[in-house]
């Protein structure tokens, strides 16, 4: 008798936690994931090309002269260096190879080799 | 008769296992003296072969440097080809912006500021790289010259030791004697050009030299860009001017 009862509190207590699950999965995401995307196509980074601070792009070809530099965003930009600043700052760089190259030179005239072969160099005795 | 056969065979056996061990048993100390110059002469031999080491080394060290250094020259010599053609990239295309007379000159302006700027920075450059091979071919004689003299004084405390133990051998000093106060000294003598060999490093100098190499370059670069920077100034004040 009191085995039957308590199945019966677990067949309860089980189906009580399988119906709270069940809602709690319903009003979270669970609407997402069964198929309403508006939930997250709300929420979504603006497109490609589009601006962050809302259309500011300043195409670097048609300013010329008053481009500020490097303040273009988004698509649609003209390619680095078109602009006045684009072409200085691209000149300014020139010499970063040159640069990278004379720092470059480092010499390898160790002895260590030598040092190890003479240390292995018997005389006498050894 | 069995017993003759069996103390033949036993005898045999140990003539054959003691002949190549005798064979491979060093000269016993009263033979030392007897050999001593048969003795003197591979150990010369051997210090020739540590001179022509050392020798080979050096000339070797040398012929790598050179050629290092030439495979820089051309590594930065292309660089520089490439800087340059793409400044000449650059004055096209502000050349191409300049429809004013204005903005014509202040392009002309601007490309002869840089040069100048260029040329500046090529020849920081290349005096920084002169300073560091400098540094680093006196710093190569220095080690070379303390190798030199490591090597000499190793030979001739060697030498010592050899004129020593001949000298001992013909006074009738007990050859084991002679032999361990031989061995004790060319002992010595090798520590020593070992540790000499040890302080005698490049690494700390070439270190130092390059670091005052790089300084140089970054102040080479960093006034390159702002002698780019003031010439920019006025080039876009002639653009914004319409």
């Amino acid at each position: 008798m009191m085995k039957g009862f308590s199945s019966g509190i677990v067949i309860i207590a089980v189906a009580v936690l399988a119906a709270f699950g069940g809602w709690w999965y319903w009003t979270q995401d669970g609407m997402v994931l069964l198929g309403d995307e508006t939930a997250t196509t709300g929420t979504t980074t603006p497109a490609t090309g589009e601006s962050a601070s809302g259309g500011t792009s300043s195409p670097g070809g048609a300013t010329d002269g008053s481009q500020t530099g490097g303040t273009s965003s988004g698509g649609g930009t003209a390619p680095a260096g078109s602009g006045v600043d684009g072409i200085v700052a691209d000149i300014e760089n020139s010499g970063s190879a040159e640069a990278s190259q004379a720092n470059s030179e480092n010499g390898t005239e160790s002895a260590t080799q030598l040092n190890s072969s003479l240390n292995n160099q018997t005389i006498y005795g050894q | 008769m069995v017993s003759k056969i069996l103390a033949s065979t036993v005898a045999f056996a140990a003539l054959l296992v003691a002949v190549p061990v005798s064979a491979q048993t060093p000269p016993n100390a009263s033979s030392f003296c007897t050999n001593i110059d048969a003795t003197a002469s591979q150990i010369q031999t051997r210090m020739g072969e540590v001179s022509a080491k050392i020798t080979e080394f050096k000339a070797t060290r040398n012929t790598t440097r050179s050629e290092r250094w030439s495979g820089q020259e051309a590594k930065l010599s292309a660089a520089r080809g490439n800087g340059d053609t793409k400044r000449a990239e650059g004055y096209v295309k502000l050349d191409a912006k300049a429809t004013t007379d204005a903005q014509k000159a202040a392009v002309a302006t601007f490309k002869n500021t840089v040069e100048v700027a260029v040329t500046t920075r090529k020849a920081a450059v290349d005096a920084a790289i002169a300073a560091y091979r400098t540094g680093v071919d006196a710093a190569l004689a220095t080690h070379t010259a303390a190798l030199d003299s490591a090597d000499a004084a190793f030979e001739a405390s060697v030498n010592t030791a050899l004129e020593q133990a001949k000298s001992d051998c013909a006074a009738g000093v007990d050859p084991a004697t002679v032999r361990t106060t031989l061995t004790s000294s060319i002992k010595s003598a090798r520590d020593t050009f070992q540790a000499a060999r040890k302080e005698n490093t490049l690494k700390g100098t070439r270190e130092s030299l390059a670091a005052t190499r790089k300084a140089a370059v970054d102040t080479a670069i960093a006034n390159f860009k702002a002698s780019v920077e003031s010439a920019k100034t006025d080039l876009k004040a002639a653009f914004e001017v319409e």
